[in-house]
């Protein structure tokens, strides 16, 4: 079991869970981490969610695409925090094969039908991306808005059945491969918090890249020698 | 003067604020403030300072286990230790009962 909670990361997979994890990865290019946020967390995720602000989106150099993207706020904020965890790092690192992962980048989207949002295929390959991972904050079940993964080649197509609530979804980024979300039915929307885990940059830098100018806020009059002061 | 004047919050209750996130990440530690909404990073032996605190340590034990881990002259400890408590209050990253 691999779960987050407020308190951090636990991580208690066995050696033979580790091995159909990598099997699962290899023969599929996917595996799901059931409940990797806890319920409790998922809640408190999905309460700031609600309140967030969305703007519609639509990322370059995929041939056509819109969604809802959440700006950022409480919710994202932990996330980014809650899945920059080294032990994680290292589970993906194993499962996947994967090079060294030093930060994990994303955002909250959402999907709602009728409203023209869409996917295309897309491979995510750039800037040092590694692996793909979704989670779903959806408050309710939804319908289609399923992830599919293609063979670039041969054009066969893989579908990965939509995760539960808190539930992630880990799938390889190759250029052998694409992927696309299909379009949500019904009336329920998908919200996840998407993205990859990067090879480069480090998390520390990754935040000052996307979150605000560095401020730094000395702990005492005089530069401290030994207790570095709090940076912001 | 008196240790407990010079260094009030060295001397007082500490308690992380419970809406605060921490995580490390090699040497740093990275806080994230759920009512703020801000970041925060914390290098070295400040991570380490943080992590005794949220451990449950009181900062005499934090100072007594850090003069033991790091060759650290106890005043320049003391002196340091009190202005990065003031700090972490100041942002609301802890509460002190002094």
């Amino acid at each position: 079991m691999i779960q987050t909670t407020r308190e951090g990361m636990v991580a208690s997979v066995s050696t033979e869970a580790l091995a159909l994890l990598r099997l699962q990865f290899a023969r599929q290019h996917y595996i799901r981490l059931p409940e990797l946020l806890e319920p409790e967390l998922v809640d408190f995720l999905q309460e700031q969610i609600d309140r967030g602000k969305f703007y519609e989106r639509v990322h370059e150099g995929i041939e056509s695409n819109k969604e809802l993207c959440m700006a950022g706020n409480t919710a994202f904020g932990a996330l980014l925090l809650l899945m920059n965890d080294e032990k994680l790092f290292e589970l993906i690192q194993d499962v996947t094969q994967c090079e060294r992962i030093r930060c994990f980048e994303g955002r909250v989207y959402r999907v709602i039908p009728g409203h023209g949002h869409h996917d295309s295929w897309h491979d995510d390959i750039g800037e040092n991306r590694l692996v793909a991972m979704s989670i779903n904050l959806s408050n309710v079940p939804y319908a289609g808005g399923s992830l599919q993964i293609r063979e670039r080649a041969s054009g066969e197509i893989i579908e990965v059945e939509n995760a539960g609530i808190g539930d992630a979804v880990i799938f390889r980024l190759s250029p052998r491969l694409q992927h696309r979300i299909t379009d949500v039915q019904g009336q329920a929307p998908k919200t996840a918090f998407a993205g990859w885990f990067r090879a480069r940059p480090n998390f520390s830098a990754l935040l000052k890249q996307q979150i605000e100018p560095e401020r730094k806020v000395h702990a005492g009059g005089s530069s401290p020698q030994f207790l570095p002061g709090l940076n912001n | 003067m008196h240790i407990k004047t010079k260094y009030p919050q060295l001397c007082g209750a500490v308690r992380p604020n419970a809406n605060v996130l921490s995580k490390r990440l090699g040497d740093e530690m990275v806080l994230f403030h759920l009512d703020t909404d801000h970041f925060y990073e914390l290098n070295g032996t400040a991570a380490r300072f943080w992590e005794m605190l949220h451990a449950g340590h009181t900062p005499e034990e934090v100072r007594q286990l850090m003069l033991e881990e790091f060759s650290v002259d106890p005043g320049q400890f003391a002196e340091e230790a009190e202005a990065l408590l003031n700090s972490l209050r100041q942002e609301d990253l802890i509460s002190v009962d002094e």
